[in-house]
C-alpha cells in the first residue's frame, strides 16, 4: 500500500470529490496563491501548507476560489453557497482565525438548520491548521477545537493520521451538515499507508489503536503520535493500555471510551489544548459520571497548562504534552 | 370576551423583559370618548415610561387600576365600550376576563428528553465500508469486536444496540449470556493476563441486579434498623397443616404462617403501613409481599389482600407468583405497593436471621426453621416444633412495645391456630 | 404617462406592500397582549423597498434579511399564514416554531432567513451569489441591510469580496436614519452610505424610498446589470420605520410628532395610490378591494395563529442535525 503524507491524503481526498461532484468549491486565502500578483503565475502555492495544490488548474476559478483576507466574508460566503446547494470547502489558514469569523460559524451555519425548523440543510466544511510546536507563536499555535466541540449544529473531526484524515475529509464532504475539520500543522508531513481510491469513515467511531488491560489512554490529534510511542514502550514493562482515537469530538464516540473504562478502569486523556473546558475535561467528566462504578483511580487529563502558547522554543516544549507526561500519568493512575 | 361593543385595555407588553408595569397618570377620565391611537394612560416600568395607546374607540367605562398600582402584562387596566352598554354588562365582562399569562414559561420537567443520538436520522452516505472492513459487516464497537473474538462468538448473530446502531459490548455480553443459558459451551471467560493477578470469574450485576444492590444499601444504611427475636410454637399449624394435606389441599408451614401474619397484621395497623418519610401511610388492606429467591435476584411478589384469603388460596397464589417470579414474569404492580414482607430461609435449615425491611415498608419478619428442640411446658421438659422468627423494624414509626405487641399476637395466634 | 408596470403587476406590487403593512400593523396591536414571545422588529413605513426590488426576483434569486425582515419575507413570496404562526412559535410555523420572527425563512422561495446579527447577511449573500455565477442562469442575490448594519465589518468585507470575485449580489441599504436608538447623522461618519460603497468598487445609487416607483426602476437596472453578469451593485433607499428599533420601544430619540408627520409625508402607500389613482393607471375601487381582501387575509392568519398548537417537547432536539 503506498505511503502518503497527511497533506497528500488531504489533497487526495479534494482531488477525487471535486471530480466526482461539480458542485464542491473550494475558497480561502491563497488557496492557490498568485492571483493579482506581477508575475503572471497562477497557484503560487497551493494553500499555504500545499494542501488545495493542483486544485485551480484542474477545476478553475469558479471552483477555486481565492479570496482576499476577509475571513467573516470567506466562512459567511461558505454558509450562503450551501444554503443556496453549493458544497463549499473553505479553509481557514489558522484555526486561530475562528476569532475574526466566529459569528458566521457558531450563530449562523451551526444554526440554520434548527431554527429553519428543520428544512434547509448547510453541507460547508472549514478546514482549519491548528496546533502548536512549530514556533509561531499565541495567536497561530492554538488547539481550540473544544470551542466548537461545544457547539449543537456542528461536527468537529480531528484526524491524527493520514489515513483517517483522507477517509474523514471525504466523509466531511459528503456530510450534508456543516462540519469544523482541524489539522495539526505538525502532522501535514507524516506518512502512513493510505489507499488510492476514495473511501469514507464514519463520524463518532473511534479507532482502537492498541489494546491493553490495565488504563484507557485516550489521545487527540497530534497526542496519538506521542502516546503510541508510550503505550508501546509501557507494555514491554507490562502495563498495556487501550489507546483510543476518537477521531471526532462531536459526536464523541463515548460508547467506546466507557466499554473500555469498564475492562481496565483506569483513564488518561491526552489533549493539546488548555485544561478549562476542554475535550479532556468532558471526556473525564463524562466517564465520571457515567462510568464511575468501574473506575479504581481518578481520571486524569494530560493537557497544555492555562496559558497562551509562547514563543521561545525552550518555553513551548515545555506546554506542548509530550511523552514524558503522557507515561507520568499513566503510572500515577496505575498507582490509584 | 371583547366583543365589537366592549373592548378591553390590558397591561401591555413592551420588549422582551417586562413582566409588570406600574400606572403613573391616566390622560382621560371615566365617561369620556376615547379614539383609537389615543394615549388613554402613561405607564412605567423598570427601564421605561411610555403611553399605552388605545387600542379602540370608545367610552372609558372602567378604570381598574390608579395612580401607582403596578399590574402584571395582560391585566385588565380599563374597559372601553359604546356608550349605550348597561354597567351590569361590564361589571360581567370584568368579572369573567382572564387575563393572559406572560410571564417566563419555567423549565420543563421534559421526561422525554431523548439523547442526542436519537436526532431525526438520515442513512450517513457511506461509500465503502470503513477500516477495511468487508461490504455488509455488521458495525461494531473496537472493545465490542475484541470482545467478541475473544468469547468466539459470531458478530452476524449478534443485534446492535449502542451508538447508531452499532453492536456494543453490552450486546455481545448478552448474546453471550443466552448462549450460556441455552447450555451452550460455557464462555471463556478467564482472561489471559500478562503480569497482572486477575479474578477467575468476573460477572458484571445486570440491571436487576444493580438495583437491589442499590436499594439494599439505601435501606441498612437509613434505616433505623432494629429486631426482636420471638419462638413459635407450631405443634397446632403442624397439626392443622396435615390434616389439610391429607384432605386434598396443597399447603405449606410457610403458607400458614402467611395467613397467620396477615391475620395478626390486621390487628396492629401500624406495622402494616407504608413510610414516605414524612407521613405513616396506615393500611386496612394486608398486601403481603413473599420473598422469593430466582436466578437474578430476590423478588418479593405480592399477595392482595392476604387477611381476606383463606390458606388454601394463599397457597395456591404463592406457588404461581414464585414460579412466574423464577422465570423473570411478573407484573410491575405486582412487585410494588406491598405493606409488610415476609421472608423465609426455614428450607435452607438456617434457625435464625436478619432481614432487611423494604422501604416504604416499615417492618420485616424473617421466618426460619422449624425444628424439634426441647420445650418446657407446664413446667416439665417436652419435644415441641418451633421456628424462630425475627421481626426488623423501622424505630422511626415503629416502637418496640407496637413490634412486641405483634409478636405477641402472631404468637398466640399460631398456637391457637385450630385443627378444624 | 404609460405605466411602467401592467394592470396586473402593479395591483400585485399593491397587494405585496399592503399585506406587508397590515400584517405588521396587526402584530403592533397583538405584540401588546403579551402573547406573542420574544423580540419583534416591524417593517412598516418601508414596505416600497422591499417589493420595489423582490417585484423583479423569481424562486430562484436569493435574498438574506435582516432582523426586521417580515417584509422582505412576504415580498419573496413566503407563505403568510405560515409566518404568523412562526411569529406566535406554533408547530406549524414556517419553521415549525424553531425560529420566531428573527429567524424566519423559507429556502424553497429563495428567503435564506432573518438574521439576528446585524451584518450576518451580507457575507451570506455573497455566498449565494457565488452559486448563481456558478450555476450561470443569470440568478442574482439581494442582500438587505440597514443604515446600522453599514458600519458592520462583515459588511465591508461582503462588499470587497463581492466585487474582487465579481458576483450577482447587489445590496440594498434601508436608511431608516436610525440604528436601534442611534441616528445615522451620529453614526455614519462620512454621512454617505452609497458612496462607500462605491468605494469599495461598485455602482452605488440613491433613490427615495417611500416611491415604490422610484426604487422599481433602480433596483431593476441594477439587478438587470447583475444578471448579465456584470457583477455587484448598491441600492442606498431613504425610508422611515413608523415603529420602534423593536417593539416596546418608546423611541425617545424621536421628536414627538416625527412618526405623525412621516405617516402623512412618507407613506409609500399613500404614495403610491395617489400616484396610480392620478396617472390613471388603476382605480381607487380597485385598490379598495385589495384593503379588503388583505384584511381578511391577516385576519385569518392571527386567527389561525392564536388556535394552533405549540411544538410538542419531542421537537426541542430534533433538526440539529441531519444525522449525528
Amino acid at each position: 500500500m503506498p505511503q502518503k503524507s497527511f497533506r497528500d491524503a488531504l489533497n487526495e481526498a479534494l482531488h477525487l470529490e471535486m471530480e466526482r461532484d461539480g458542485s464542491i468549491i473550494v475558497l480561502g486565502e491563497d488557496v492557490s496563491g498568485g492571483a493579482g500578483g506581477t508575475s503572471g503565475q497562477r497557484e503560487a502555492s497551493g494553500g499555504i501548507f500545499g494542501v488545495t495544490r493542483g486544485l485551480l488548474p484542474k477545476f478553475g476559478a469558479d471552483r477555486v476560489i481565492d479570496t482576499p483576507i476577509s475571513e467573516s466574508a470567506i466562512i459567511g460566503a461558505a454558509g450562503g453557497a450551501a444554503l443556496a446547494g453549493l458544497r463549499p470547502v473553505a479553509e481557514l489558514m489558522f484555526a486561530d482565525f475562528v476569532g475574526v469569523s466566529m459569528d458566521q460559524i457558531f450563530n449562523q451555519m451551526a444554526k440554520f438548520r434548527y431554527m429553519f425548523g428543520g428544512k434547509t440543510r448547510c453541507p460547508a466544511v472549514v478546514r482549519l491548521a491548528m496546533g502548536a510546536g512549530m514556533n509561531m507563536g499565541a495567536q497561530h499555535s492554538q488547539s481550540i477545537y473544544a470551542l466548537l466541540t461545544a457547539v449543537p449544529g456542528l461536527k468537529v473531526v480531528v484526524p491524527s493520521n493520514a489515513y483517517d484524515a483522507k477517509g474523514l475529509l471525504i466523509q466531511a464532504i459528503r456530510d450534508d451538515d456543516p462540519v469544523m475539520f482541524f489539522e495539526h500543522k505538525a502532522l501535514y508531513p507524516r506518512k502512513g499507508e493510505v489507499p488510492d481510491g476514495a473511501y469514507t469513515i464514519p463520524f463518532g467511531e473511534a479507532n482502537l489503536l492498541r489494546e491493553g488491560e490495565h488504563v484507557t489512554v485516550v489521545a487527540i490529534g497530534r497526542m496519538v503520535v506521542f502516546a503510541e510511542k508510550v503505550v508501546d514502550t509501557l507494555s514491554k514493562e507490562g502495563i498495556t493500555c487501550d489507546l483510543i482515537d476518537p477521531r471526532t469530538t462531536s459526536p464523541l464516540d463515548d460508547e467506546t471510551i466507557l466499554e473500555s473504562v469498564e475492562n481496565t478502569g483506569r483513564l488518561v486523556v491526552v489533549d493539546e489544548s488548555n485544561p478549562r473546558c476542554s475535550v479532556a475535561a468532558d471526556i473525564c467528566a463524562i466517564v465520571a459520571e457515567k462510568g464511575f462504578h468501574s473506575l479504581k483511580a481518578a481520571p486524569r487529563a494530560v493537557t497544555a497548562p492555562h496559558c497562551p502558547v509562547p514563543f521561545a522554543r525552550e518555553l513551548e516544549r515545555a506546554y506542548v504534552p509530550g511523552p514524558a507526561r503522557i507515561e507520568a500519568a499513566i503510572r500515577a493512575v496505575m498507582k490509584g | 370576551m371583547s366583543t365589537e361593543r366592549i373592548r378591553p385595555v390590558t397591561m401591555p407588553k413592551w420588549g422582551i423583559e417586562m413582566q409588570e408595569g406600574t400606572v403613573t397618570a391616566w390622560q382621560f377620565e371615566l365617561g369620556r370618548h376615547v379614539d383609537k391611537g389615543d394615549a388613554l394612560l402613561d405607564v412605567e416600568t423598570e427601564k421605561i415610561v411610555n403611553s399605552v395607546e388605545s387600542p379602540a374607540s370608545g367610552t372609558l367605562r372602567r378604570m381598574l387600576a390608579g395612580t401607582g398600582d403596578t399590574l402584571p402584562v395582560g391585566a385588565l387596566v380599563a374597559v372601553l365600550s359604546e356608550p349605550d352598554v348597561a354597567d351590569a354588562e361590564i361589571d360581567a365582562f370584568v368579572r369573567d376576563f382572564k387575563p393572559f399569562d406572560a410571564s417566563f414559561a419555567e423549565g420543563s420537567t421534559a421526561a422525554a428528553m431523548t439523547p442526542s443520538a436519537s436526532a431525526a436520522p438520515a442513512a450517513l452516505a457511506a461509500d465503502t465500508a470503513a477500516d477495511g472492513a468487508a461490504e455488509g459487516e455488521a458495525r461494531v464497537s473496537p472493545i465490542a469486536r475484541r470482545l467478541a473474538e475473544k468469547l468466539g462468538i459470531d458478530l452476524s448473530h449478534v443485534t446492535g444496540t449502542g451508538r447508531n446502531g452499532r453492536i456494543s459490548k453490552e450486546d455481545v455480553e448478552a448474546y453471550a449470556a443466552t448462549l450460556q443459558h441455552a447450555g451452550s459451551p460455557p464462555a471463556a471467560s478467564a482472561v489471559a493476563a500478562t503480569g497482572a493477578a486477575e479474578p477467575m470469574k468476573r460477572e458484571r450485576l445486570t440491571s436487576m441486579r444493580s438495583t437491589i444492590a442499590r436499594r439494599l444499601s439505601e435501606s441498612k444504611r437509613d434505616l433505623p434498623h432494629y429486631r426482636l427475636v420471638a419462638d413459635l410454637d407450631m405443634d397446632a399449624l403442624a397439626n392443622k397443616r396435615a390434616a389439610m394435606v391429607a384432605a386434598g389441599e396443597s399447603v405449606s408451614i410457610n403458607d400458614l404462617l402467611l395467613h397467620a401474619v396477615a391475620t395478626a397484621l390486621r390487628q396492629h395497623p401500624r406495622l402494616n403501613a407504608q413510610f414516605t418519610g414524612e407521613e405513616l401511610l396506615q393500611f386496612e388492606q394486608v398486601d403481603l409481599a413473599v420473598a422469593v429467591a430466582t436466578p437474578g435476584g430476590l423478588v418479593t411478589p405480592i399477595v392482595r389482600n392476604a387477611a381476606g384469603l383463606p390458606v388454601g388460596q394463599i397457597a395456591v397464589l404463592v406457588r404461581e407468583l414464585a414460579e412466574r417470579a423464577r422465570a423473570g414474569k411478573l407484573a410491575r404492580d405486582e412487585i410494588t405497593g406491598g405493606t409488610f414482607t415476609v421472608s423465609n430461609l426455614g428450607m435452607f435449615g438456617v434457625r435464625q436471621f436478619d432481614a432487611i425491611i423494604n422501604p416504604p415498608q416499615v417492618a420485616i419478619l424473617a421466618i426460619g426453621a422449624m425444628e424439634e428442640r426441647p420445650v418446657v411446658r407446664h413446667g416439665a421438659l417436652a419435644v415441641g416444633r418451633v421456628v424462630t422468627v425475627t421481626l426488623s423494624s423501622d424505630h422511626r414509626v415503629v416502637d418496640g412495645a407496637d413490634a412486641a405487641a405483634f409478636l405477641a399476637t402472631l404468637r398466640a395466634t399460631v398456637a391457637g391456630v385450630a385443627a378444624g | 404617462m404609460a405605466s411602467p408596470l401592467s394592470a396586473e403587476r402593479l395591483q400585485r406590487a399593491y397587494r405585496q406592500m399592503k399585506t406587508i403593512r397590515e400584517f405588521e400593523e396587526r402584530l403592533h396591536v397583538e405584540i401588546a397582549t403579551g402573547e406573542i414571545p420574544g423580540f419583534t422588529h416591524l417593517y412598516a413605513g418601508q414596505e416600497a423597498v422591499a417589493v420595489g426590488v423582490c417585484e423583479h426576483l423569481d424562486d430562484a434569486d436569493y435574498i438574506v434579511s435582516t432582523h426586521r425582515g417580515h417584509g422582505h419575507c412576504i415580498a419573496k413570496g413566503c407563505d403568510v399564514q405560515g409566518m404568523m404562526l412562526e411569529i406566535y412559535g406554533r408547530a406549524d410555523g414556517l419553521c415549525k416554531g424553531k425560529g420566531g420572527s428573527m429567524h424566519i425563512a423559507d429556502v424553497t422561495k429563495g428567503m435564506l432567513g432573518a438574521n439576528a446579527i446585524v451584518g450576518g447577511g451580507p457575507p451570506l449573500a455573497v455566498g449565494a451569489a457565488i452559486a448563481c455565477r456558478n450555476r450561470g442562469r443569470g440568478n442574482v442575490s439581494i442582500a438587505f441591510g440597514g443604515d446600522g448594519s453599514c458600519n458592520q465589518g462583515t459588511v465591508f468585507e461582503a462588499m470587497n469580496m463581492a466585487v474582487v470575485l465579481k458576483v450577482p449580489a447587489i445590496f440594498v441599504i434601508e436608511d431608516n436614519g436610525y440604528s436601534e436608538h442611534t441616528g445615522k447623522d451620529y453614526a455614519v461618519g462620512s454621512k454617505d452610505i452609497a458612496g462607500r460603497a462605491r468605494a469599495f468598487g461598485m455602482p452605488a445609487e440613491r433613490c427615495d424610498g417611500s416611491d415604490f416607483f422610484a426604487v422599481y426602476e433602480a433596483a431593476g437596472r441594477l439587478i438587470e446589470r447583475a444578471r448579465r453578469g456584470e457583477g455587484p451593485a448598491t441600492l442606498e433607499a431613504t425610508i422611515t420605520r413608523f415603529y420602534g428599533h423593536f417593539e416596546g420601544d418608546p423611541q425617545l430619540y424621536r421628536a414627538k410628532d416625527e412618526v405623525k408627520r412621516q405617516r402623512e409625508t412618507m407613506d409609500c402607500l399613500k404614495n403610491f395610490r395617489e400616484r396610480v389613482t392620478a396617472e390613471g393607471w388603476l382605480s381607487a375601487a380597485a385598490l379598495d378591494a385589495i384593503d379588503e381582501q388583505v384584511l381578511t387575509v391577516i385576519e385569518a392568519a392571527v386567527a389561525a395563529a392564536k388556535s394552533s398548537p405549540p411544538p410538542a417537547e419531542s421537537e426541542l432536539e430534533t433538526d440539529v442535525y441531519i444525522s449525528y
